[in-house]
């Protein structure tokens, strides 16, 4: 079961792997839940370094680990309307959610981001991977015309990309004063 | 459920290369964990080493002062190279009005030697006793401590810690170099004298030195990896001393795209179009060992070592920066 999380493992094993979500769903939204976790954990990183530490950093976290969900979760419903309203698709929103976590739960691997001087490419590379991967575990799991494989993982992606942007911006306006440029116990 | 996790070969070796990206992921968290909690106040480790001849010793003209850090080898502000020794002998030989100091570990933000008052002291210690033993499997044992301190040299390189790491190494360099007479209000040139990997430490430190103690730093880079951060191009100048043979350069090189300058306009490339770097030839030398810029038992057309040679030309560029009022800024 952890091979779900190789990105590897899911390309060969998509449509396995999709028909095993279905069959462990508990276990898939746990994976998932954890994938996010990981990833809201990786992006507090940041503010870590930004010299935000304590309980504040963990408000921090649990409010990125909020902010993903609702990301990841306006996604999938972007994806669910336009399907539904748009090309009058019949798909459960389950059956589109499990689509959607398959290519979500590479991300785990986000923490590898954090490697030094490697880790940013390394980030981007995950980040192409998985948009390869929302599209093959679509073609895949929708078994509808190209067209309609590209404007849903299109939506899906716009979604993603602008709600994250919103949100972070919020997230921006909000954040905690960071300490000192040059810290105090300077010599 | 519990029977779909299968531990077999296959397993451990995903686990075991999960576990080391893990680890190198969190490392530089660990290391600046402690200097972020403080706000920078976190302690710096000072042992003083008495002198060696010339070297970490006070002249009675104090016209510069120059720091040697070392390669990915050491584990303490004590350099057990003799090679080290050799050089730092002879560079403060021929730099009379220079304060000549080696003593500092640039692998650590605090100065703390890997060998002493770590959770981890006692492997340090025993890779260090395998490295010096010199036989092939200890040397292998040995490469512990420079892949450990590599990965120091890639997180100082790094944007997102090299700001808190670099600005913490500096703090380390200014306390050390104070505790040799250096006054921060009458500041003398400091020349930072890397070799290989330290190149990073050092290229990283220039901008906090430069910026937030107002102080003018010389890069004497010894066929160094550094990358074009934010602060390299703080330095007064950057002279280069590359080899021909020297292939560790070549293959750290290609790891640092930011200074090909063929590329587009970036802060180093218009460092160099300044003029503020110069590259030294240092003819058929190697990164290290046998026909290495530290090697005694290599010898150029001329007859001078090349040990000579390198010190004889860190030495002219020293001298110069102790002998001309317009290069001390």
């Amino acid at each position: 079961m952890l091979e779900l999380f190789s990105p590897f493992h899911l390309w060969k094993e998509a449509p396995h792997a999709l028909g095993q979500l279905g069959l462990y769903a508990t276990h898939a939204v746990w994976f998932l839940l954890f994938a996010i976790a990981v990833e809201a954990a990786v992006a507090s990183a940041e503010r870590f370094l930004e010299r935000i530490t304590g309980l504040a950093l963990l408000w921090v976290q649990v409010r990125l680990f909020v902010y993903l969900l609702a990301v990841y979760g306006l996604s999938l419903l972007a994806m669910h309307l336009f399907l539904t309203y748009g090309v009058n698709l019949e798909m459960p929103v389950e059956r589109l959610a499990l689509i959607l976590g398959l290519a979500i739960l590479p991300r785990v691997y986000v923490v590898f981001g954090l490697v030094p001087y490697l880790g940013r490419t390394f980030h981007r590379l995950l980040d192409i991977w998985t948009v390869v991967l929302l599209f093959r575990a679509l073609t895949l799991g929708l078994e509808a015309q190209a067209w309609v494989i590209m404007a849903s993982g299109c939506v899906g992606l716009a979604t993603f990309l602008s709600v994250r942007q919103w949100l972070r911006h919020i997230l921006q306006g909000t954040r905690e004063e960071p300490g000192p440029a040059v810290p105090s116990g300077i010599v | 459920m519990d029977t779909m996790i299968q531990v077999d070969a296959g397993f451990v070796g995903w686990t075991v290369f999960h576990l080391l990206f893990l680890g190198l992921a969190l490392h530089p968290l660990i290391v600046l964990r402690e200097y972020i909690k403080s706000n920078g106040a976190v302690a710096i480790h000072s042992k003083p080493i008495p002198p060696d001849a010339n070297v970490r010793r006070m002249r009675d003209r104090n016209e510069a002062y120059v720091l040697f850090l070392s390669g990915v080898g050491r584990v303490s502000s004590l350099t057990y190279s003799k090679r080290e020794q050799g050089i730092l002998q002879r560079i403060a030989d021929l730099c009379p009005t220079a304060v000549v100091l080696d003593d500092v570990f640039a692998y650590s933000i605090n100065n703390l030697p890997l060998t002493e008052n770590r959770r981890l002291s006692a492997v340090w210690r025993w890779a260090m006793r395998r490295k010096l033993k010199k036989t092939p499997l200890n040397a292998i044992l040995g490469y512990l401590i420079n892949f450990r301190n590599i990965v120091q040299i890639v997180t100082s390189a790094d944007r997102r810690y090299a700001s808190l790491y670099n600005q913490a190494f500096a703090r380390v360099l200014v306390n050390h170099l104070r505790h040799y007479g250096f006054d921060l209000k009458d500041p003398k040139p400091i020349l930072i004298v890397s070799y290989s990997g330290a190149g990073q430490i050092a290229a990283g430190a220039v901008q906090h030195l430069s910026r937030d103690f107002g102080l003018t730093v010389h890069a004497l880079m010894l066929a160094c990896f550094f990358t074009e951060g934010p602060g390299v191009s703080h330095a007064h100048h950057i002279w280069e001393f590359i080899g021909r043979r020297d292939r560790a350069y070549g293959f750290c090189y290609f790891f640092t795209p930011s200074r090909w300058t063929r590329f587009a306009s970036t802060p180093w490339t218009r460092f160099v179009e300044m003029g503020k770097t110069t590259r030294v030839d240092m003819g058929a030398m190697k990164h290290t060992g046998r026909g290495g810029y530290l090697d005694q038992n290599s010898h150029l057309p001329n007859g001078l070592s090349y040990i000579d040679h390198t010190a004889s030309q860190l030495a002219g560029i020293i001298n110069r920066v102790c002998a001309q009022p317009a290069l001390k800024g």
